[in-house]
């Protein structure tokens, strides 16, 4: 009996020990996220001068600022709207009804979220392109004729061809986000809630139950998802660059100055702006993700909810608007997937002064190849897939240790500390995509110039833009491991290995395999600070090359195709991880990440 | 008692579910001022019954016909309290209130017919901090709060200890009287049964075909 009790607890040794692992890997987190920044900080103060007020109280004197600050803002805005106006159907007839392969369903609406940006861009200027199908049925964004020109003279709107593009690719990619906040409430929603209201008279009329149910139940996802949506369009660069072209967000405009930033002495101006905006970003987007923290909070407390498939059952069977809604849902989220892959088998030739498309295998064929300026498909493939599994080996068990440290300090009692480790978690997702290039950039320079060196450097910024969601799916899967097992290992004089093995590793396997999918796909499709950080040709990525050999003049016909046919590889790479991490995510873990 | 025309008249009734007969020929008339209770055991269809009553259900055979004087409609008590956590106390039983009135004059009603129920001091409460048996007495006072001509109560009690199903049953009852409200209650428990109804009526009384027991 005595020895029973003394392997009950934890030597305070192994306690100890495990303790202080965690507290070794917070701060190598803590240390590797925030280092670069402020190195670069250092370094961008050395250069300009400046002290952190003159850099944000100089905003207006920076060439371009304001108005790439009011672009911003506006995209950002109008693509949140869109999302939700495009989103918040689909979500509701999804989560109402009894549908067949509703997993099938909703995987296939939640793809985009996952599709390299790049991909993206290159669907949506394959739909507008001369011959694409938006243009076909009288859409014609590039040229602004037809419809879209009409509203240009009507509305005095210079271009808003390239602005309807680019929020409309934005409000595609934040789709799922409406999905995965909205409809894990909705489906699970008691149906008595909705039948008590309706008899009662605070709940006879549509206006009623929307004022007194529904904006209460789902208004606080709605806003989370758009609140989400915002920073997502907010940070977005590989979009932006392609589909407008003549516009700078805050993004772009850093992208464009960040290669002269930093050097003393040498375009003082691109120090300053790249100071300037990159301080004012990073305040607009830590406030953007507090407010996104309290909606979230909001919305996940306090509902009636029930299991999934009793409230189906109850709903019935979709409607025919349902069907049409979910059926304009899917052909949305296609199209720029089957534009990519048809125009990477079309190649433009002009006879007697007209445009035509023609068949052909030239563009993959010569992808695969590569050529002296740009590297074949299977190298640069080789080159993401180096990339995403060495990031995947580190953020993985990092943002896994760190999931459970959170997990840990929450169970001690420690409310504090753990929400303040979640936060800084989730710091790399506020800093975006290419402010870590930059960062890393900037900061490696002063701290370790040799690094540039490195094939392997743009790991570094991959695993700290992937650790956010690893912690993000590690964590609410801690949240519903059931103690009694481990308890029963402990009771039955297991190592704490074996505990470990059958009380947690079990239960967690699922979830780890979605994270690491997940973690692959974005370290594959990552763009902005790939972009940023690849010093040599030989290092390219996928990502990488499709940018490349879109950059290129255009007169040759087939450099449309040859990037499309790169784009499709890179798509169908991540489809593969995305329906990897579907297979394994949990039937009742729908929301989040 | 002086039996009128009935409030409610429910006619060979039958409901089938997925094809698999729940009732048939169910026959029950209920009048005004009447407040009947249909004892059955767990599964044999009652709450499809109230819920066919409230239209939340469709009729498959048979008629359910109201009367003339039944203007101001139907009230539903679940059996799982619905009070919405956005709302708190106040706010939740005004959803019963129709007429458009001050907010002055509706909290002081509010108030009042709280007080009906033994909840005085109650309307500010969030919902997270009543009991079982204090939600429920708030989705009574919501209910009756519009004076619906016939109110469903689909064994709102179930959930509650029996010392407090007992003490509810008869305040309700009080409240219902004092209202003068029609009404259905569904239960399993033949004393609950006894403390509300003025009449009891037994599942296989009133139908033909009763399911197994669950």
């Amino acid at each position: 009996m005595a020895g029973a009790t003394v392997k009950l607890r934890l030597k305070p040794s192994q306690s100890q020990v495990q303790n202080s692992f965690r507290t070794l890997v917070v701060a190598v987190f803590l240390i590797g996220t925030m280092l670069p920044f402020v190195y670069a900080f250092i370094r961008l103060k050395m250069v300009t001068g400046w002290t952190f007020w003159q850099a944000l109280s100089g905003f207006d004197t920076v060439y371009g600022g304001s108005e790439a600050l009011r672009f911003t803002l506006l995209e950002a805005f109008a693509s949140s709207m869109l999302t939700v106006i495009i989103g918040l159907p689909i979500a509701w007839f999804l989560s109402r009804h009894q549908w067949r392969r509703i997993r099938l369903l909703r995987a296939f609406l939640a793809v985009p979220f996952v599709t390299p940006a790049i991909v993206a861009a290159m669907g949506f200027l394959s739909l507008i392109r001369q011959d694409g199908i938006l243009t076909k049925i009288g859409i014609d964004l590039r040229l602004e004729e037809g419809i879209i020109g009409w509203f240009a003279e009507v509305s005095g709107w210079q271009h808003p061809g390239h602005f309807i593009a680019l929020i409309t690719a934005h409000a595609w990619f934040n789709l799922s986000l409406m999905i995965r906040f909205v409809e894990p409430t909705l489906s699970s929603l008691d149906p008595a809630w909705e039948e008590q209201l309706s008899m009662l008279p605070g709940g006879k009329t549509r206006i009623s139950r929307l004022k007194n149910l529904w904006i209460p139940v789902i208004g606080p996802a709605v806003l989370c998802a758009a609140s989400l949506s915002f920073l997502f369009s907010f940070t977005s660069f590989a979009l932006v660059k392609w589909l407008a072209p003549t516009s700078h967000t805050l993004e772009s405009l850093m992208a464009e100055a960040g290669s002269s930033a930093g050097i003393a002495g040498y375009r003082i101006e691109s120090s300053e702006l790249i100071y300037s905006v990159a301080l004012l970003q990073f305040l607009i987007l830590l406030l953007t993700l507090w407010i996104t923290a309290l909606l979230q909070k909001r919305y996940s407390e306090r509902l009636s909810l029930l299991s999934e498939q009793g409230v189906r059952k109850h709903h019935g069977p979709p409607s025919r608007l349902a069907k049409l809604v979910i059926l304009l849902g899917i052909l949305f989220t296609l199209l720029p997937f089957v534009s990519v892959l048809i125009s990477s088998f079309q190649a433009r030739k002009i006879t007697n002064g007209s445009v035509k498309y023609e068949w052909t295998l030239e563009g993959w064929s010569n992808a695969w190849s590569g050529d002296l300026s740009t590297m074949g498909v299977g190298e640069a493939m080789s080159n993401s897939i180096i990339y995403a599994l060495c990031t995947l080996i580190v953020a993985l068990p990092l943002g896994w240790i760190l999931a459970s440290t959170i997990f840990k300090l929450e169970q001690s009692g420690w409310s504090k500390s753990s929400k303040l480790l979640d936060l800084a978690c989730m710091l790399p997702l506020a800093i975006s995509a290419l402010m870590v290039g930059l960062g890393v950039l900037l900061g490696g320079l002063r701290w370790y110039p040799e690094m540039f060196n490195w094939f392997l450097l743009p790991v570094y910024p991959h695993v700290l833009l992937t650790v956010p969601f690893v912690v993000r799916v590690m964590l609410p899967a801690y949240h519903s491991l059931d103690p009694g097992y481990t308890e029963q290992c402990k009771m039955l004089n297991l190592s704490p290995l074996r505990t470990w093995h059958h009380g947690t590793f079990m239960f967690l396997r699922g979830p780890a395999v979605v994270a690491g999918s997940l973690t692959l796909a974005f370290s594959l499709g990552e763009f902005g600070a790939s972009w940023l950080l690849v010093r040599s040709g030989t290092w390219d990525t996928l990502s990488i090359v499709v940018d490349q050999l879109m950059s290129r003049p255009n007169f040759d016909p087939l450099i449309h195709p040859t990037a499309m046919a790169a784009a499709t590889m890179l798509m169908l790479l991540t489809f593969a991880l995305f329906l990897l991490a579907e297979r394994f995510r949990a039937h009742d873990q729908r929301s989040g990440f | 008692m002086k039996k009128l025309a009935p409030t409610l008249r429910l006619k060979n009734l039958a409901k089938t579910f997925d094809s698999q007969l729940i009732f048939e020929n169910l026959n029950v008339d209920v009048y005004e001022n009447e407040i009947v209770a249909l004892l059955g055991p767990s599964g044999c269809g009652k709450s499809t019954l109230l819920r066919m009553i409230a239209g939340l259900e469709s009729v498959d055979t048979g008629g359910i016909e109201f009367s003339e004087s039944m203007q101001t409609g139907v009230g539903y008590v679940f059996q799982k309290p619905i009070l919405y956590p956005h709302l708190d106390v106040a706010g939740n039983v005004a959803l019963g209130i129709a007429d458009k009135i001050s907010k002055k004059k509706r909290n002081e009603k509010i108030a009042n017919e709280l007080c009906l129920v033994g909840l005085e001091g109650f309307s500010s409460r969030k919902i997270e901090s009543l009991s079982g048996g204090e939600a429920q007495r708030v989705t009574v006072v919501r209910a009756l709060l519009n004076q619906p001509a016939l109110l469903l109560l689909d064994e709102p009690f179930s959930a509650l200890d029996i010392p407090t199903r007992r003490k509810i049953a008869h305040d309700t009852r009080a409240v219902l009287k004092s209202k003068k409200t029609s009404a259905i209650h569904v239960t399993h428990d033949p004393q609950e049964a006894e403390i509300i109804a003025d009449r009891v009526l037994n599942w296989d009384e009133i139908t033909s075909h009763r399911m197994e027991e669950e």
